[in-house]
């Protein structure tokens, strides 16, 4: 074919969405993917794995996006869900601090197993629901420079900052992909590589930490 | 559903678009508007030039989902995952969408792409309308998603591909698959090595077709030729790949289907699996059940994708209906696994996981996999729990609810509570309670008088549902009994069947206690419940016999209690489906109890109901080698099975391998036992229970040894057994008789009767705790070489004896040092064994450890005061055995314990002489003192030497001796040169066993005289003829 010729790179990233039960990571994501020509495929109730396909400038990306089990008692088969992932979202909800909580045992566990090659998104959903907010902004957005995500809010329910927060991870996980590449010379880049076990100590919790006492 | 892949920057329409409209792409972008882009294919006779761009921009409607406008102000529908013009042109049909990909902007801006099979219209040009639909069809279509051998076989010989490479590709194939045999038995990572090897090679031939070549260009296309290639590989050396990787796991599948096999009472409700998805679980656990039909990864992970899609499919076609997540996936995928009858589950994920080379993993599939080993490894975790989730339900919960109705509770589950937590007592005075039955009975007139007085007496007493009696059930028609062996609640069991409990009742599904027991694996149950004359041939309905149930849930311990008592010999009786306790074994991979079974008669030829052999039913390779090693064995001797069992014996007492020699030997010990022994039945059925006895020990099978050795649990306390005797007096007298029948005259010492003359004490089956089987090999010999430190206290409570040799001349002191089982040692030294006895070999324990490079044990064994210059039948000391072995922390340990290294074997080779190891090479140099030769020589003038390190040397001609003395000069000596030094010529005297010979100075015979350790001062003769014949120095 015609258009076949020297294709510009196209990346696969795998995102992994984690968070507790009812914080409505399967909303945020579902809202995501919602795909106005394509409605059968949203019918068949999958949201446990969805993929997007994004161009960012110029850049094919095939996102993968794996819904994680929520429930406590399939707490320990995180790391088969997520490894060799390269981004994971976590999603809070504004008005549940234990959900917060959970999202920062998370963090620490994803730097833990897979180290600095992650990019994070730290997600506080239903901001529709500003009035009952328990996790403070400012908490929340220290906590996460300290370990390096972004922080973002959402709406599922009203369709907002969710396109956001996939670009940015998108790109950050785009970086982290060329760095990687290039570091890598052309050695085969997918697939062959399997991604070393890394131990890190506990990241510095700094002033999230202090400001959760304080809250 | 394939799924259709360009990249839109490429497109010709696209391009077009930005090329001559730049206007309508930056409005495209303000408006962060959809764009209709009619796929490459489609755009062969497709005019650009006269296109109208607007048509294809459609402007975001936030109020419609269905209804957009174009910039030019047509109206597009989307029904159907197609989109259509409406209005103008009646005559438009419906486009398909083949997929959406949003587009960011440098500059920030964003705008969706929608890829459409073909072009909305045919831009005036009518006549070519018709066309279009069947090119782009044509050409959609050739980006197939490969889905079995034949769709791959098409794809990579069908078009253009020459017939050279295809042979090319199966010649190789046939040389690898030829190669691939003799790699068996290696790990999973040479074998992943070899095959992905193999399958770039193959790649590499059909990339070298100039078909292919041109095919490979596009990414897409190239993708597909690697999974092409991938599965034609795969699917050819399938067979011989997953038999490896079936043999690597098959401990692990074995105890994961176990796992499984206990988990069989699991409910939907106690996953909490709503109704919404278990109406599909029955189609997606036959789909499920085909997984071992298909044999590439990647067909394994299509059907993987099949059931995931069967699970998720909503029942009805609602609107609102709850998203489905992967909480909701993961309970399912639980359910399916356990209830799904596939045997080899980590054999299956193993072999997804590592033998796929093409594809990248983060599709769909590899979703797939990952659920399916997340579910299994949750099963595997233990978690699930069907006794907390059912019987504790079933028995504990009811009783508190009906608290909550009734004011009383019904005792029946009271007392089920009871038994199933071993409340022993309160469950004994629930049962009290209904005695008082019997008490009536005796005030009747006659046992069935019904005049109006008894009646009153009896009215309501025998259906009250108040008074429980050990016949009572409940709506399972579980009596008590029933639920004492499903909870293996022994001390139960036994109050039960004094109350005259009916050992052999029947549930409603025809289950009697011991299938219960069986069930749940509970040995010591099932052992008290065939003592007290459980029937073990009794079928419940499905047919299965207790054995069934005990080898379908992979409880060796019960299969073993069953075999042993089943006299009848109805180990060959097939349940409803035909399947013998065998078929279950061999299927689930239980290759322990698949040996246990054939060992006791199982017959390997019946088939089941379906025609499959015991043998075909096994999945795993490990079982099929047990499986015909036995067939093979029974048909080439005509002599059964007791032949196996002895070659098996064999196999297993002998040991280590270095020692191939011993091997040998032992096995001719064995054989010349078997050719004396006088091949009676009788005698056949002692080593029989001999075997028994000495199989449940190598397993550290506590119930089942105290059952063969007729031991009471409760007197293991007892510092007298001579009085547990006493009180058994029947089973004493029993024992007497039978011995006397067995031994040649009462106090006979012959090699037969010895084992019975032991003061320790026989139990009903003649065995006792010396007995010894043909070689040599009593249950402490066992019990030490398994290490199994429990049975080996009790065992020595019991008077074990600790010197006993076996046939090899090994005390249990030796198999422990050889086995490296450091607390049965500890063991062993705290009853006060020696240390230096030496076996048929002339090894002591310190040589076997030291040969095993066991660190612990030999300092153990140093700590006792074992020997460090014993010699063995080779000339080794300890320290030669150490390096052997190359562990330098051993071979450090001895010479900081002060082991010479000059010792010579009868290969004429020092320690450091017969070893390569660097490490140990070292540790040795370090030690050693060199030269002796040269200060014999000077010793002819001055009769004196000065070692290096100021070791001093003196010698003194006598007649026929030269005495050598040997002392530290300057205080300033290294301790362990000297001591090295002098130990270089003398042995320790004080076992001095070994002829003089064996004592070597620098080659020379050598005899101490005296030694002073004080002074490190050794005084030698060194024999003088003998050092002419060297033709030394004189």
């Amino acid at each position: 074919m015609a258009g076949g010729q020297g294709t510009g790179r196209s990346f696969s990233f795998k995102v992994v969405l984690l968070g507790e039960g009812c914080v409505g990571k399967t909303s945020v994501v579902l809202r995501y993917c919602e795909n106005k020509f394509n409605e059968r495929h949203i019918t068949t109730l999958q949201a446990s794995f969805l993929t997007k396909k994004l161009n960012i400038g110029g850049k094919r990306v095939n996102l993968a996006i794996w819904d994680t089990a929520g429930q406590e008692r399939f707490h320990a088969l995180g790391p088969i869900y997520y490894r060799d992932s390269n981004g994971a979202i976590l999603v809070y909800d504004i008005t549940d601090e234990d959900s917060f909580q959970k999202v920062k045992n998370w963090v620490k566990e994803l730097r833990k197993m897979l180290g600095n090659e992650i990019c994070l998104c730290i997600v506080g959903n239903k901001t529709d629901l500003e009035a009952d907010r328990h996790v403070s902004v400012q908490e929340a957005e220290e906590y996460a420079e300290s370990v390096g995500a972004q922080h973002f809010h959402t709406s599922a329910k009203l369709d907002r900052g969710i396109e956001e927060v996939f670009l940015d991870l998108c790109k950050r996980m785009l970086e982290v992909a060329q760095v990687e590449s290039s570091r890598a010379d052309g050695t085969s880049r997918h697939g062959t590589a399997r991604r070393g076990v890394q131990i890190v100590d506990d990241e510095p919790q700094g002033q999230g930490g202090s400001g959760g006492c304080c809250s | 559903m394939a799924s259709y892949d360009e990249d839109v920057s490429q497109n010709s329409f696209f391009l077009a678009l930005q090329r001559r409209r730049p206007d309508l792409y930056c409005q495209a972008i303000q408006l962060n508007a959809v764009v209709l882009v009619p796929c490459q294919a489609s755009l062969h006779s497709f005019s650009l030039s006269s296109c109208h761009f607007e048509s294809y921009i459609l402007q975001p409607n936030e109020s419609s989902n269905t209804h957009f406008l174009s910039l030019n102000g047509k109206e597009v529908m989307v029904i159907n995952n197609a989109v259509a013009l409406a209005g103008t042109h009646q005559s438009s049909q419906p486009v398909r969408v083949l997929f959406e990909e949003t587009f960011y902007t440098e500059q920030g801006g964003s705008f969706n792409v929608v890829c459409i099979a073909s072009p909305l219209e045919s831009t005036g040009h009518g006549v070519s309308r018709k066309l279009p639909p069947s090119r782009p069809r044509a050409s959609i279509r050739s980006q197939p998603v490969l889905q079995n051998l034949e769709e791959c076989c098409d794809f990579l010989w069908g078009t253009g591909t020459t017939r050279a490479t295809r042979l090319e590709v199966d010649k190789r194939m046939a040389v690898f698959i030829n190669s691939f045999r003799q790699l068996q038995n290696q790990s999973l990572w040479n074998c992943m090595d070899a095959v992905s090897a193999f399958y770039r090679k193959c790649l590499q031939i059909v990339l070298k077709d100039a078909h292919m070549k041109c095919l490979s260009k596009q990414e897409a296309t190239m993708k597909l030729i690697r999974q092409a290639v991938e599965m034609y590989v795969l699917t050819a050396v399938y067979e011989h790949v997953f038999k490896v990787v079936g043999a690597i796991e098959a401990n692990e599948d074995a105890a994961f289907n176990k796992r499984t096999r206990s988990l069989q009472d699991l409910t939907l409700r106690d996953l909490g699996i709503t109704s919404d998805f278990s109406i599909n679980i029955p189609r997606a656990k036959r789909e499920l059940g085909t997984l071992n039909d298909h044999s590439t990864p990647r067909e394994k992970q299509l059907c993987l994708r099949t059931v995931l899609h069967i699970v998720l499919q909503s029942p009805r076609h609602r609107a609102n209906v709850q998203n489905a997540t992967t909480d909701d996936l993961l309970p399912v995928l639980i359910y399916l696994v356990v209830k799904t009858e596939v045997p080899n589950w980590m054999a299956n994920l193993s072999y997804m996981k590592n033998f796929q080379f093409s594809g990248e993993s983060k599709d769909e599939l590899d979703f797939c996999l990952t659920s399916l080993e997340a579910s299994v490894e949750h099963v595997r975790a233990g978690i699930i729990n069907p006794q907390v989730f059912e019987e504790v339900l079933h028995v504990v919960r009811p009783s508190f609810d009906s608290l909550c109705d009734h004011p009383a509770p019904s005792s029946i589950q009271l007392l089920y509570g009871h038994i199933a937590h071993g409340r022993v007592e309160e469950a004994r005075m629930l049962l009290s309670s209904g005695e008082a039955i019997e008490d009536i009975q005796t005030s009747l007139c006659h046992p069935l008088c019904s005049c109006d007085s008894c009646e009153r007496l009896v009215s309501g007493r025998f259906n009250d549902p108040s008074v429980v009696t050990p016949f009572s059930r409940d709506e399972r028609g579980y009596t008590n009994l029933h639920i004492a062996a499903q909870f293996g609640q022994v001390g139960i069991v036994e109050m039960l069947i004094e109350l005259g409990a009916i050992v052999n009742a029947c549930d409603y599904n025809g289950g009697t206690p011991l299938h219960l027991a069986c069930l749940r694996g509970h040995q010591d149950v099932s052992l008290l419940l065939l003592d007290f004359g459980a029937n073990p041939s009794v079928e419940d309905m499905n047919g299965n016999t207790p054995l069934h149930l005990a080898c379908q849930g992979g409880h060796e311990g019960c299969v073993k209690a069953l075999t042993y008592c089943d006299k009848q010999h109805r180990i060959n009786s097939g349940n409803e489906r035909g399947d013998t306790p065998l078929h279950l074994a061999s299927r689930w991979g239980y290759e322990a109890i698949v040996a246990v079974l054939l060992q006791n008669g199982a017959d390997a030829n019946f088939e089941n109901r379906a025609g499959h052999t015991a043998l075909a039913c096994a999945l795993n390779e490990r079982v099929v080698e047990v499986m015909q090693h036995t067939v093979c064995l029974s048909n080439c001797s005509l002599t059964t099975d007791k032949d196996f069992e002895h070659q098996s014996d064999v196999a297993t007492i002998d040991y280590s391998p270095t020692g191939s020699s011993r091997c040998s030997s032992c096995t001719s010990c064995t054989s010349v036992v078997l050719k004396d022994a006088p091949n009676s039945d009788e005698d056949d059925e002692k080593h029989h229970v001999v075997d028994k006895l000495l199989t449940a020990v190598a397993d550290g099978d506590m119930p089942m040894v105290r059952f063969l050795l007729g031991w009471d649990e409760d007197d293991d306390d007892d510092d007298e057994p001579q009085e547990e005797r006493a009180e058994d007096e029947e089973r004493k007298r029993a024992g007497n008789c039978r011995k006397a029948e067995i031994l040649c005259h009462p106090l006979c010492q012959c090699s037969a009767c010895q084992p019975f003359q032991n003061n320790a004490l026989l139990s009903p089956l003649g065995l006792s705790v010396n007995t010894k089987d043909q070689a040599g090999f009593g249950p402490l010999h066992v019990a030490v070489r398994h290490g199994h430190c429990e049975l080996v206290a009790l065992l020595l409570r019991r008077g074990a004896r600790l010197q006993e040799l076996t046939l090899g001349g090994a005390t249990p002191t030796h198999l422990a040092c050889e086995h490296g089982h450091e607390e049965v040692l500890k063991l062993l030294l705290a009853h006060g064994v020696k240390v230096n006895k030496q076996d048929c070999h002339g090894n002591t324990p310190l040589h076997l450890a030291c040969a095993g490079g066991n660190t612990p044990i030999v300092e153990q064994l140093l700590k006792n005061g074992a020997s460090m210059s014993m010699v063995n039948h080779k000339g080794n000391v300890p320290l030669h055995e150490a390096t052997h072995s190359g562990n330098s922390a051993t071979v450090n340990l001895l010479l900081t314990a002060g082991a010479t290294t000059h010792y010579r074997n009868y290969l004429q080779l020092t320690a450091a002489e017969s070893t390569q190891n660097e490490d140990v090479l070292a540790v040795l140099r370090k030690a050693t003192v060199p030269c002796y030769d040269c200060e014999l020589e000077g010793k002819s003038q001055q009769n004196s030497v000065v070692l290096e390190n100021d070791v001093r040397m003196h010698v003194v001609d006598e007649d026929d001796f030269s005495v050598v003395t040997v002392s530290a000069a300057s205080v300033m000596f290294d301790r362990q040169a000297v001591t090295s030094a002098v130990n270089g010529f003398t042995r320790d005297d004080s076992v001095n066993q070994v002829p003089v010979g064996h004592a070597k100075y620098g080659g020379r015979n050598a005899n101490v005289i005296s030694r002073n350790h004080q002074s490190n001062e050794v005084i030698l003769t060194v024999d003088k003829r003998h050092k002419r014949i060297e033709g030394f120095g004189g």
